[in-house]
């Protein structure tokens, strides 16, 4: 073997292994400024079929925003639902219980990844909107995933069909709890997400609501998330298959919850509020 | 040296042309060509080995800036952990760490090691077994990744539609290669002179 050859290897070792060193908050900052830079191009990919239809007449486009109107109002509606059922347990408790609520902020999907392994996807909102990483995304049908990177205007989506988003959930009408995760390297158009953490002799029929539990602070509880199929028992633990609510495959406009801050006093405040408040 | 920072440019171009590539949907499964790794591996049969490490660093680095979550991996694990001991008091269970940001150059550096060995043939203008290794090495490149990531993540998992979007992908990139070859053999010609290529007859 050449001397340059050995040397390139050695110095491909040494880079290897400082990158195997390399703090993954250094990773992220790396990456996130890449992608700061990188964005122009993803957006322009993701409004390339637009400009390929090039029918977006003004009623069309006056259409779809009355459309993103309607679905904010629906999820807003479903929330006020949640409340008002909570302040019926309140009265009938007569206990008070931390008031909690959220902003659903309107996002365009602008670009899925289809490249990679994750099941992931760009949105047309970020920081300048006030997003932060963590922050639950839901559509009408149910939840979607959840932000893992934030740029200035662009955030990085992971769907709930991915490995690494995990959403504790419950059974409705049933007092099972899991964690649902996404199949590694899920490659199918209409991926399933599963269930686990279940008893093992849980028996759960087929077509019964899974929803959000609401614990590990990302996703608010009773969130749709799905529909269960077959269940399979285990040793220690059963798990069912679940069919998402919302087709990552189909979205096109999602909500990214952003929590709004309680007050002592039971009312709320929004986050963005909260910190403008703060500043002399 | 103008060859390589041309080459060196078309990586990076490959990066954003990658956005613009539209998905195939075969049987349920979605596939695209992977522009930049199918690149890399064509222009390893105009490269020297040391060459072809540099470019196997920078083409691995640029795709995990641009494809590699690296904010969420350590995160996800540590919150995975914890919900699992809050849900089921199974703490620890579920989720281990991940592929390291960067760890693509180590596959790109392999894949290209491969196709290494037939740069011989392509330098004497065969382009059709060079292709089909394009195909090869982009496939095992793909599998290498993933059972790197089982191996990271813990247990074993290789479902049979993610392997068949990996024989797309491999596809995909093989019916790319031959012209890539040719076309990156020209500019090698155009760029470092011709008294550098000694053999570049292109077999009728």
């Amino acid at each position: 073997m050449k001397r340059a050859s050995i040397i390139a290897l050695l110095l491909l070792g040494a880079l290897t292994f400082w990158l195997i060193l390399l703090p993954p908050e250094t990773a992220a900052r790396w990456q996130n400024g890449f992608l700061t830079w990188f964005a122009p191009a993803i957006r322009a990919a993701g409004d390339q079929p637009k400009a390929i239809a090039a029918a977006s007449s003004k009623e069309e486009r006056e259409l779809r925003r009355l459309r993103d109107e309607v679905d904010r109002l629906w999820i807003e509606r479903s929330f006020l639902e949640r409340l008002r059922e909570e302040n019926d347990q309140l009265r009938r408790a007569l206990a008070f219980v931390e008031q909690r609520h959220h902003d659903a902020i309107a996002a365009r999907v602008i670009r899925r990844e289809s490249a990679g392994l994750w099941s992931a996807a760009f949105i047309d909102k970020g920081a300048e909107h006030g997003l932060t990483r963590d922050l639950a995304v839901i559509a009408p049908a149910g939840v979607v995933g959840k932000l893992t990177d934030v740029m200035p205007r662009m955030s990085r989506l992971l769907f709930l069909t991915d490995e690494r988003c995990q959403i504790s959930a419950r059974v409705e009408g049933a007092s099972y709890e899991g964690i649902t995760r996404g199949r590694r390297g899920m490659a199918v158009v209409h991926p399933e997400v599963e269930l686990r953490f279940l008893p093992p002799r849980a028996g759960i029929p087929e077509g019964s609501l899974v929803v959000t539990a609401g614990l590990g602070g990302v996703y608010p509880e009773g969130l749709v998330i799905g529909i269960t199929g077959r269940f399979e028992r285990g040793e220690t633990f059963g798990s069912a298959v679940v069919t998402p609510a919302a087709d990552p495959a189909l979205l096109r406009t999602v909500f990214v919850l952003k929590p709004v801050e309680p007050l002592p006093g039971g009312d709320v405040v929004r986050a963005d509020e909260g910190r403008e408040a703060d500043d002399p | 040296m103008i060859y390589r920072a041309v080459l060196l440019v078309l990586l990076a171009a490959c990066l954003v042309v990658q956005e613009f590539l539209p998905e195939i949907e075969v049987g349920g499964v979605r596939a695209t060509l992977l522009l930049l790794p199918t690149v890399f591996l064509c222009s390893v049969a105009t490269l020297e080995y040391a060459s072809m490490i540099g470019f196997a660093a920078v083409g691995g680095l640029l795709w995990d800036l641009r494809y590699a979550p690296a904010g969420i991996s350590a995160r996800a694990a540590e919150e995975a952990r914890e919900l699992a001991g809050e849900v089921a008091g199974a703490a620890g269970a579920g989720f281990g760490g991940d592929l390291f940001f960067g760890s693509t150059i180590v596959f790109y550096a392999l894949a290209g090691t491969v196709m290494f060995g037939v740069t011989p043939r392509a330098r004497e203008g065969r382009v059709v077994l060079p292709a089909l290794m394009v195909g090869v090495s982009l496939f095992l490149l793909q599998t290498g990744q993933f059972l790197a990531l089982n191996l990271f993540r813990g247990g074993f998992d290789l479902p049979w539609d993610l392997l068949r979007r990996m024989i797309y992908c491999a596809a995909a990139g093989t019916l790319a290669a031959a012209p890539l070859i040719v076309g990156l053999r020209l500019a090698e010609r155009f760029l470092k002179g011709p008294g550098d290529l000694p053999a570049l007859e292109f077999q009728r």
